[in-house]
């Protein structure tokens, strides 16, 4: 009250200086409508504005009283074109100005820019839209759980603004419910939840009426301290957000303890104006929802998603009462080819600002865009004015760490949660890095397998047991050398077998006995080979256990490769005799016997060596 | 106002028109992507959606595929390290075996940590 009589007297003062200054512009008509009904408070000014002086003005300048001008999170002004119903959605941004010209500092104004200048005589009407936060003081401040939540709201009936006003109405919409009290003066008029205060024409440049509403308010007074939202994206196609929360009751606060029985039991004891669920709508095909606390997870959460939206519903681990605190932390991932574009050479994350929670005021926004390894060149372009920065975050698979850009900006309104982007430079090569580090882990454990079998670390080279252990792994790599050599010898052998399947084929009887002469040649050499090997055998004591078993070998090899030169030159002189095929077979049959048990045999020892 | 025909067909449904107060509130389109006013009209540089490389739905089966490739060489590996005597092996068979299923190894643990939700 002590600041409404302040300011009633500095407008003494005013309106002397008023008359000299922004004469060239009037405001023909200004229609105000207030929304009352959520604890952030909306005002919507429509105003027609004349030019009545003799320059053209290209800038229209707005007033607000320093005690609103602090809560005021975000202002908008929609220029309408034309006369007709079309709104041509063009935006004139307005900035915050001092007036060098002994305006008085009690007043903070913004200046609108218009896209052309207004000429002489011309009119042009604007839409300006602010949004105050805290802008509801809850009065009495403090409430039992029984009571209702009253809250007071104080404005002018006068329109303040540096110009002369010709017509202008004020309607405040309110929630419904009581409404304890309000100022009749001047002109006021309550119905169906709206006082209408107005109209009243032509009054002088800086008038001011306080106007005092007290009224119940029980709206869900959300309130978030601090909000830090981490968005992280991952080009391997997902948008991480992490957003954690800071949540504070911001109307009366309680007073007389909380009667959980009273709570549950009688509605009409309920605390109206606590909440206890709590909406985000966030974006389609969300996925991997969680909620949780410094605790653990809370189960108390429900979502369902559509190809539009995905609505979150979650209820915290107990009502918000006033002036009562809860901390969480909502997760969720989103699919990258929603909000990564490639535009000009550049990367751009195109993504939402705010915090996607429904009507929540959040006092200090941290937003954390945490860009892939390998990003350079990192700006954001951004609707509004905020605080940036550059941290480093290391995270999963990570050498130099994450550049993360860091937004942070106060007094965050749902109208602040418009779109920015994000542009970065990134190569695709530098997403090879990752499965490189991976597989570099795997290939040094097997390098240190292969040392580790390569490197003797017997502590005493000339002892009984390590010369023994010497001598063995000598011998066996003898008899694997003579098991090569074997299996190789029976490859020939079957390169002989088929030579003889192709002449009962094709009838050429050249090609066979050359086939022969080229076996004949490599077994003969490969026998030579395999002298050396059986010597050192027969001469080393430690292989005295499996000699006998390789003699058998090498004697049974023998045997098959003169019984298969004695079948082949037997099948070749019947086809050369012109004999038919029976008559081959009978010739070979006992032959064919006796070349596939001596095969067997071979296989057997074969595998029994395998084994040793 | 943005021709819609130019926009790339993926997911853009509107371009970033303020909407019109309607009681004092106004709210972000929540339906899909609203790209920035300006890029409409840059014909030439519609904007890209940018995916992974490799299409998400395939991540589980593949990194399946390539872990099992990447087990099945490490056996190999191992087998012919306790198998072959000491002057039977052959260095180079050995590095060449070890790189392949490292290389199998790496990329299918990769895609294991992205099938289960660790964007990395």
């Amino acid at each position: 009250m002590a600041m409404v009589s302040r300011f009633a007297f500095f407008l003494l003062w005013i309106s002397v200086l008023s008359s000299t200054t922004h004469s060239e512009l009037v405001i023909s008509r200004i229609d105000r409508r207030v929304d009352l009904s959520s604890h952030i408070v909306r005002a919507l000014f429509s105003m027609k504005v004349e030019n009545v002086g003799s320059k053209v003005v290209s800038e229209v300048l707005l007033a607000f009283p320093n005690m609103q001008a602090k809560n005021l999170a975000a202002i908008k002004t929609l220029y309408n074109e034309g006369r007709g119903k079309v709104k041509a959605s063009s935006v004139s941004l307005p900035t915050a100005v001092v007036e060098p010209e002994g305006m008085p500092p009690e007043l903070t104004f913004y200046s609108v820019s218009l896209p052309k200048g207004l000429e002489k005589g011309g009119t042009v009407s604007l839409d300006v839209l602010a949004v105050f936060a805290h802008s509801l003081q809850p009065f009495p401040e403090e409430i039992t759980q029984a009571d209702g939540q009253l809250v007071v709201y104080q404005d002018s009936a006068y329109y303040l603004s540096p110009y002369t006003v010709k017509v202008q109405t004020l309607g405040i919409r309110l929630p419904g419910g009581r409404v304890e009290s309000y100022t009749k003066f001047p002109n006021a008029k309550l119905v169906d939840s709206e006082i209408t205060y107005g109209p009243f024409e032509n009054l002088p440049a800086f008038s001011y009426s306080p106007v005092i509403v007290h009224f119940e308010n029980n709206y869900p007074f959300a309130v978030a301290h601090e909000l830090v939202r981490e968005i992280e994206i991952s080009h391997w196609g997902n948008v991480q957000i992490t957003e954690h929360y800071n949540l504070v009751h911001g109307g009366a606060k309680t007073k007389g303890g909380f009667s959980r029985l009273d709570y549950q039991a009688r509605s009409s004891v309920r605390g109206a104006s606590s909440f206890s669920h709590l909406i985000f709508r966030l974006p389609p095909r969300a996925h991997s929802i969680y909620y949780r606390d410094e605790i653990g997870n809370i189960s108390t959460s429900h979502f369902w998603g559509d190809s539009r939206k995905t609505q979150l519903e979650i209820e915290p681990r107990f009502p918000i009462f006033g002036g009562w605190k809860t901390s969480f932390t909502i997760g969720y991932g989103l699919p990258l080819q929603d909000f990564l574009f490639k535009v000009d050479g550049k990367r751009m994350l195109n993504i939402t600002f705010g915090s996607p929670m429904d009507e929540v005021i959040v006092d200090n926004l941290i937003v954390k865009v945490v860009l892939p390894e390998g990003s350079n060149g990192i700006s954001a372009s951004v609707p509004f004015p905020t605080k940036q920065g550059e941290e480093i975050k290391y995270s999963h698979l990570d050498i130099v760490g994450r550049p993360v850009l860091v937004l942070e900006k106060s007094n965050v309104v749902p109208e602040h949660n418009l779109y920015f982007q994000v542009y970065y430079h990134f190569n695709n090569l530098s997403l090879l890095g990752e499965p490189m580090m991976l597989i570099s882990g795997f290939f040094l454990l097997f390098v240190a397998c292969i040392v580790y079998m390569h490197t003797d670390m017997s502590i005493s080279k000339s002892s009984a047991s390590y010369l023994a252990k010497i001598q063995l792994e000598e011998v066996q790599a003898t008899v694997q050398q003579i098991q090569n050599i074997i299996n190789q010898c029976l490859a020939v052998h079957d390169k002989l077998d088929a030579s003889l399947r192709d002449l009962s084929r094709t009838g050429d009887v050249q090609s066979c006995k050359i086939a022969r002469k080229t076996a004949d040649a490599q077994l003969k050499e490969l026998v030579k080979e395999l002298k050396p090997l059986v010597t050192f055998l027969h001469h080393s004591p430690q292989a005295s256990h499996i000699w006998p078993k390789v003699e058998e070998l090498v004697a049974k090899e023998k045997d098959m490769q003169e019984k298969m030169f004695l079948r082949h030159s037997t099948v070749v002189d019947c086809f050369e005799k012109k004999l038919g095929g029976r008559e081959i077979e009978n010739r070979v049959a006992s032959q064919q016997q006796k070349l596939a048990a001596l095969r067997q045999e071979v296989d057997d020892l074969l595998e029994f060596l395998d084994e040793i | 106002m943005c021709d819609r025909s130019r926009l790339s067909k993926h997911r853009v449904s509107q371009c970033a028109a303020p909407c019109g107060l309607r009681s004092g509130q106004w709210r972000p389109d929540p339906s899909g992507t609203r790209l920035p006013h300006l890029l409409c009209f840059l014909r030439r540089m519609a904007p890209k959606p940018v995916t992974s490389p490799v299409p998400v739905q395939w991540y589980p089966a593949l990194s399946a595929l390539l872990l099992i490739g990447g087990l099945f060489f490490t056996a190999f590996f191992f087998i012919y390290e306790a198998t072959s005597s000491t002057r039977n092996r052959s260095l180079a068979k050995e590095v060449v075996i070890a790189a392949v299923a490292s290389t199998f190894l790496g990329f299918g643990s990769l895609f294991l940590l992205l099938a289960t939700g660790v964007y990395v």
